[in-house]
């Protein structure tokens, strides 16, 4: 037996993607299938990483309260984040300073690029000229740089923290925040996780052999490996008694959240998947649905051989019996792998696809691969939807599972 | 939060405390035998030398706390203490306790040695080949994932970086972790590695940029260690009661400077204070 989780609702989303800036831009992306995949930008002509495809986001625009000397000196995923919790406050109706008497809000983050993106630039000429170098660029790389410029910001007075479990780490931010708001320590939380397409990524996965040239196709029979993409999604989280008080719009509950490590290796996931079913079922557990009552699970599907396998297992294991496995998609050839935002985007797709009864495609996908015996989304599909789960993993062996829920009562 | 936190066990190793015991003889002299190093079956050093680090500094210090908490008897699936025919202690933990057991591990610099790695094999030779190992062990979070696998964690495992109070606020979430039943003991652990880059880029931080809070290492150097803590809601075998205040911190306790040296102090303040010295 596991804890029940006390439900905790979600008033406001803020999304950054390939596919567009905003909710509203992505997730009308993501219903029409759109293609947006694209050789990076900053891939030097002739070079090895020329012509590979990637997520790449359109540029986000200087919020007008931040000078632009700051936003000059921010790292991508310091300006994602920024871009992300503006959408995400207005939406859940509140001002960009928390007011007095907002009580203590909460931070929670995450990301593994943090600020990548400048200091490689800054490595690159150190290692040419090291006095010469411009130090600038290592003003604001630091990965806990985020939290007290947003904290600053908006007033954020909470628990505040980053999460750098690479692919898992905004589903951990989100659980964390989940776990503050029913102990108390605040009464609403801004979650989420930002990441920004940098060389050193994108040069990692094409060394370890798992970029895919032409872009990703998750539970395909012939998938070639994974997409690299960037991106950012906040959540605006609360408790339940907090979001009634001041009248707020929910868009959705987060019921259950877990949290396992396989132990295994390093990058690969354990084959058979036994932590990852683990979590799936304590986060049900958590949540007080049972696996039949799942209608959509956004799998993190990355498009490698060792997790769409990996996954396949563990979510047939953990949906035994009943209905079996429900409606699957990975969206990640929409937006490419986000890393350690992927948890915070996904989960925003979960609750998109509670909210419009659009079950998003796995797009990607040309033939079935027989050995993975799961009901892949492979056409537009609508449908009611009162629960969903979201999976991630991740380098390390760790993974995540959560639920959420359309509605929820009390008692229940 | 209801209930209390206590510490388990503890370990530490710096340049100037590379062990436990010898900290607790120089705070509370008369506790030292709680460090229970003799106890302690040898780690496998040459799995412990192939590791980064920061890794091995944590796992160094987490085998340590482990002992102290007395987990010996359970184990069994451990992969860094040699192998042996009968299994002994080997500082980890086995299936069920394993997936009991979660971790925070908290580093202000992260993998110093294998970022550097990696970033010079992709800028030569316009990326040609940049090191894979280098890469998967460049994220933060390959410290505390090379310590769940050499100890068998299979509970939460979250790499956490925080703005102000890393001591108190990875205790807090293990705290909530504990609260929350996701784990029935964390494994807390502070770690950050020295090198020539850290001493020459914390001196320009202080000295073009203007940081205040890098002047310490200009003034001192860079020094390099782990914590770590185990805790739980219960005693266990030698367990006492954590203390969320600052008066647990022993700043007169000399220790080098890095990012997460103020666990080392908070360390020694909890043996002086619990030890009643």
């Amino acid at each position: 037996m596991v804890r029940r989780s006390k439900a905790v609702a979600v008033t406001g989303m803020g999304m950054v993607t390939a596919q567009g800036v905003g909710v509203d831009a992505t997730w009308a992306g993501l219903c029409a299938r759109r293609e947006v995949l694209r050789t990076w930008s900053g891939a030097p002509a002739g070079h090895v990483l020329a012509g590979l495809k990637v997520g790449e986001c359109p540029e986000v625009a200087r919020p007008r309260d931040l000078p632009e000397r700051l936003w000059r000196e921010l790292a991508g995923t310091q300006k994602f984040a920024a871009v992300c919790v503006d959408e995400a406050l207005g939406q859940a109706g509140l001002p960009r300073v928390m007011p007095e008497g907002m009580g203590r809000v909460g931070l929670f983050m995450a990301t593994t690029v943090c600020g990548m993106d400048r200091s490689e630039k800054f490595y690159a000429q150190y290692r040419e000229d090291r006095e010469g170098a411009d130090v600038g660029l290592m003003r604001r790389l630091m990965p806990y740089e985020v939290l007290p410029l947003l904290a600053r910001r908006h007033g954020l007075e909470g628990p505040r923290q980053v999460c750098l479990s690479t692919c898992v780490g905004s589903a951990m931010a989100i659980g964390a925040a989940c776990d503050a708001i029913e102990l108390g320590e605040c009464e609403m939380a801004l979650a989420g996780g930002a990441e920004a397409l940098c060389r050193v990524v994108l040069s990692g996965f094409h060394a370890l052999k798992v970029a895919a040239a032409e872009g990703c196709r998750p539970f395909d029979k012939n998938r070639p490996g994974m997409t690299v993409g960037e991106g950012a999604a906040v959540l605006v989280l609360e408790s339940v008694e907090h979001a009634k008080r001041r009248g707020a719009k929910v868009l959705g509950y987060v019921r259950g959240f877990a949290a396992t490590c396989d132990a295994h290796h390093l990058t690969a996931p354990d084959p058979e998947g036994k932590q990852a079913t683990r979590a799936i079922a304590e986060a049900l557990g958590r949540a007080g649905v049972r696996p039949e009552e799942i209608d959509y699970v956004n799998a993190h599907g990355t498009g490698t051989r060792d997790n769409d396998a990996m996954e396949t297992r563990a979510l047939r294991a953990a949906f035994t019996g009943g209905k079996g496995v429900p409606a699957v998609s990975s969206t990640k050839r929409l937006t490419g792998h986000t890393f350690g935002a992927a948890g915070a985007i996904e989960a925003g797709f979960c609750l998109q696809a509670m909210r419009t009864g659009v079950v998003p495609v796995n797009a990607g996908s040309v033939e079935a691969d027989p050995a993975l015996e799961l009901p892949v989304v492979r056409e537009a599909m609508n449908k009611e939807m009162r629960h969903t789960l979201s999976c991630n993993f991740a380098f390390g062996g760790n993974n995540t599972a959560l639920v959420m829920s359309r509605e929820w009562e009390e008692g229940r | 939060m209801s209930g209390k936190l206590f510490v388990q066990g503890m370990g530490v190793t710096t340049v100037e405390w590379p062990r436990l015991a010898g900290l607790m003889a120089a705070v509370a002299p008369r506790h030292a035998w709680r460090a229970r190093a003799e106890e302690m079956e040898a780690m496998d050093e040459e799995k412990v030398a192939g590791m980064e680090v920061v890794a091995a500094l944590g796992v160094r210090a987490v085998h340590e706390a482990l002992a102290m908490a007395g987990e010996g008897e359970t184990s069994n699936e451990n992969q860094l203490a040699p192998p042996t025919e009968s299994g002994g202690f080997t500082g980890g933990f086995g299936g069920a306790l394993g997936e009991k057991t979660g971790m925070v591990f908290v580093s202000g610099w992260g993998m110093v040695d294998a970022t550097v790695g990696y970033l010079e094999s992709m800028l030569a030779e316009g990326g040609k080949y940049a090191s894979p190992r280098h890469f998967s062990r460049s994220v933060y979070s390959s410290g505390p994932s090379v310590m769940a696998i050499a100890l068998g964690i299979r509970g939460p495992c979250e790499t956490l970086v925080f703005d102000d109070e890393p001591v108190m606020r990875a205790l807090a979430r293990a705290e909530a972790m504990l609260e929350m039943e996701r784990a029935e003991r964390v494994v807390v652990c502070w770690a950050d590695q020295a090198g020539e880059i850290v001493s020459d880029l914390a001196r320009r931080a202080a000295e073009k940029l203007g940081k205040r809070e890098y002047r310490r290492y200009v003034e001192e150097g860079v020094g390099q260690g782990a914590t770590a803590m185990v805790v739980a809601r219960e005693r266990g075998k030698w367990g006492l009661e954590w203390g969320m205040d600052e008066s647990f911190n022993l700043n007169t306790i000399k220790v080098k400077p890095f990012p997460m040296d103020a666990a080392v102090r908070a360390a020694a303040g909890w043996l002086a204070r619990t030890a009643g010295e």
